[in-house]
């Protein structure tokens, strides 16, 4: 059976570091996943290397970066018609301060009609995608 | 098989090596090209694409337990803000 999933920022990072106290749980998750069955939302990439430049400096950022874009991970662009459904599902989930990448995640979830997302943030599961009666985070 | 005519630069050295390869086995020096060309394709084909698995242990350095993956927002949110890490980086504000 072929898997599709969308990656979130604190996945990635928990399954990079060794240190991260969910490491082994998302290594295992990402090793679920085979050639083109995730999808990493450019805004989302972004976020990540921010995150690992800030922490560990620009030298582990490339080597980061190279392996991602080595991986067959497909990233996706994130164009006015994806941000402006960002938008919307920001604002109607204020309350549950999804911020500007988790909210272009949701609508890229959209967009591709993924419902399952691989992520540590437990509050993406209150969003009802259109498509799906709900999102499946993993782990 | 049809061919197709192409052309291309060649450092002075690789040319060279080329030429003495070609002479030395009596054939020409766009057989050998077609031979390189055919070999990268098929060890291109065999190597397996790493997949994601491969940032899998990347940072592997010796410490306490960190929980930066559920503290994403925080984290960047400290990096970017005024007078922050980010401004003593690109030199915005002194050292204090």
């Amino acid at each position: 059976m072929v898997l599709s999933a969308i990656l979130d920022t604190s996945i990635l990072i928990a399954a990079i570091s060794t240190r991260e106290q969910h490491h082994l749980q998302a290594a295992a998750v990402l090793r679920e996943f085979g050639q083109g069955e995730l999808t990493l939302p450019i805004t989302i990439l972004s976020e990540t290397m921010s995150l690992i430049g800030s922490r560990h400096g620009v030298s582990l950022q490339r080597e980061v970066l190279d392996r991602i874009m080595a991986s067959g991970v497909a990233v996706l662009p994130v164009g006015t018609q994806v941000l402006a459904r960002a938008r919307e599902i920001d604002g109607a989930y204020a309350d549950a301060g999804f911020g500007f990448a988790d909210s272009t995640l949701l609508a890229c979830c959209e967009e591709l009609r993924v419902a399952r997302v691989l992520s540590l943030d437990r509050r993406l599961a209150c969003y009802r995608p259109t498509f799906a009666p709900g999102l499946e985070i993993l782990p | 098989m049809p061919m197709k005519k192409t052309m291309m630069y060649l450092e002075e050295e690789m040319h060279a090596y080329l030429a003495q390869e070609a002479s030395r086995r009596g054939i020409s020096m766009a057989e050998i090209a077609r031979e390189a060309i055919a070999q990268y394709r098929t060890q291109s084909a065999e190597r397996p694409t790493p997949g994601i698995a491969a940032v899998i242990g990347l940072i592997d350095t010796p410490g306490p337990p960190t929980n930066d993956a559920e503290r994403v927002d925080e984290l960047l949110g400290e990096y970017y803000a005024p007078s922050g890490a980010w401004d003593r980086e690109h030199g915005l504000v002194g050292d204090s």
